[in-house]
């Protein structure tokens, strides 16, 4: 029997969600809750062996893995915002779901993490893998000298250009740690740069940010 | 039977003394990259360290000589010159020795020194070039390019350069191509004076991206005057000093003050702080024609 916890601030999903569960048998609900404050007590109570767990504040899930190690959690998020994917999983999610998964896909998924296995949509491996796809990017570009950087890339950059920290960049940005230093060794690769320092310098000289 | 000295023995000692001594004064800094650096004690409670691989701005722990971990602040940073200044506790600690670099010249045999878990971590090795004031690749200011042929443990970064007679006489870095550099005292204090003082280094301020561009012929078929290349204007800051000097989107940049810039690199050396506040003259070209327009430099905190 797989004790599972539910998570979402939205009625709707919390109702799906509850739905799905209860139509197989080896499913048991310890919790359907609204509250991001109350799921550590929950599995406290309740020794949860899945969270299902739609977007939840970051430093909170955060504090749940560091609480709650037993537990798998599966965090839902709008596939759309890579970065949540990515801070989901720096969190510590062990499956990652798009919000609009089917049935089938998530109890697909709560076997899989009871059987100690991560799953992620498809669409996210090359965002992660992305020294490897990087580097084909650039290698089919004609004009290497042409880095095109994300919108997002972009504010990262203009932050390097102030000389702030990783740290620093991500508050300014609202982004995990994590996920800051994800974009800036991105940044680094697509501007074929060692450091930071050469990497604005080269941003520099392509009029990418203000001097 | 007695061991005659030699003077193998002789420098192998006094290079382990000279460590010794000099350790007295180096601290490991952990600032959240992959592994630990070094720093030097640079004034009482004031610790110098390298500012690249320093990734956090708080929760910073440095290890003194003897291996006990104490909290340190961050006073600021300068990546102009990789030059972070942190604030601790000294109780006791020594100040490093430190002298003018300008005393080092190629072949001069250097150690550098940095903590590794409270221990001292040598290597040494020689001054390959001591030569003029030089711009980083952000546009600061190092007032002498020291450049060494010797191996530096990233454990070491931010540690000390010393000379034969036990003085500091820089901070080791890893420069372009990861090659050791030594940040030179005088540079250090400089920007120490500053980041105390203020937080923070400013730098002059244009308040446009540019980028390098090869000068076509100009249309009455004349000679391409100068280097046949310009800083092309690719965007403007609406609230920055181009702005509101009236630069536009297109605009060619020829000369600064007179003289003729032709890299973007150029212009970042020329807008370090002593820029701040100065009315520059920029010849350009503008729809092809050439025209003039002043401008004053704004400022910028940089971290």
């Amino acid at each position: 029997m797989v004790a599972i916890a539910i998570f979402s601030a939205d009625p709707a999903m919390r109702r799906s969600l509850e739905q799905l569960l209860r139509e197989d048998a080896a499913l048991s609900i310890v919790g359907v809750i609204d509250d991001p404050a109350a799921i550590s007590l929950l599995i406290d109570q309740n020794h949860a062996n899945v969270v299902l767990a739609d977007v939840p504040p970051r430093e909170r899930l955060a504090d749940w893995r560091i609480r709650h190690n037993q537990t798998a959690f599966v965090i839902f998020v709008d596939l759309a915002n890579e970065e949540d994917s990515l801070d989901a999983l720096y969190a510590g999610a062990r499956a990652i779901l798009p919000r609009t998964a089917k049935p089938d896909e998530i109890v697909t998924v709560i076997k899989a993490v009871t059987n100690g296995l991560a799953v992620l949509p498809g669409e996210l491996l090359p965002t992660l893998l992305s020294g490897a796809s990087l580097v084909g990017e650039l290698l089919d570009d004609n004009d290497a000298d042409r880095a095109r950087l994300t919108p997002r890339e972009l504010e990262v950059l203009a932050a390097m250009a102030d000389g702030i920290s990783n740290k620093a960049i991500a508050r300014r940005l609202g982004i995990s740690f994590h996920t800051a230093k994800f974009h800036v060794a991105a940044i680094l690769a697509k501007l074929n740069a060692d450091s930071r320092t050469e990497a604005v310098a080269r941003a520099a000289q392509l009029g990418l940010v203000m001097l | 039977m007695a061991e005659p000295t030699n003077s193998l023995i002789a420098f192998s000692d006094a290079a382990a003394q000279l460590v010794e001594r000099t350790a007295s004064s180096i601290v490991a800094v952990h600032g959240g990259g992959r592994w630990p650096s070094s720093g030097i004690h640079w004034r009482s409670g004031v610790i110098v360290t390298a500012e690249e691989v320093l990734e956090r701005d708080e929760d910073i722990k440095v290890t003194l000589p003897g291996g006990r971990v104490v909290a340190a602040s961050l006073a600021g940073r300068d990546s102009s010159t990789d030059v972070a200044v942190l604030r601790f506790q000294p109780d006791g600690l020594p100040a490093a020795p430190t002298a003018d670099a300008a005393s080092l010249h190629p072949g001069h045999v250097v150690l550098a020194i940095g903590n590794h878990e409270g221990a001292p971590i040598a290597s040494l090795g020689i001054v390959a070039i001591a030569g003029p004031a030089w711009h980083s690749l952000r546009g600061g200011t190092i007032d002498s390019l020291i450049r060494l042929d010797l191996a530096l443990s990233p454990a070491a970064e931010g540690g000390a350069v010393v000379d034969v007679r036990g003085r500091v006489v820089g901070m080791a870095v890893l420069g372009p191509r990861r090659r050791a550099l030594a940040i030179p005292t005088s540079t250090i204090d400089r920007v120490v004076d500053q980041l105390l003082a203020k937080g923070h280094v400013f730098r002059g301020y244009l308040g446009a991206g540019l980028q390098p561009v090869r000068l076509g012929r100009p249309s009455n078929g004349a000679q391409p005057s100068g280097s046949g290349r310009g800083i092309l204007v690719a965007s403007i800051d609406p609230d920055g000093p181009a702005a509101r000097a009236g630069l536009l989107v297109g605009d060619i940049v020829t000369t600064w003050n007179a003289k003729p810039v032709d890299r973007v690199r150029e212009v970042m050396r020329l807008l370090g702080s002593d820029s701040i506040g100065n009315t520059v003259d920029l010849g350009l070209l503008r729809g092809g024609a050439p025209t003039t327009l002043k401008v004053v430099i704004g400022e910028r905190a940089v971290a």
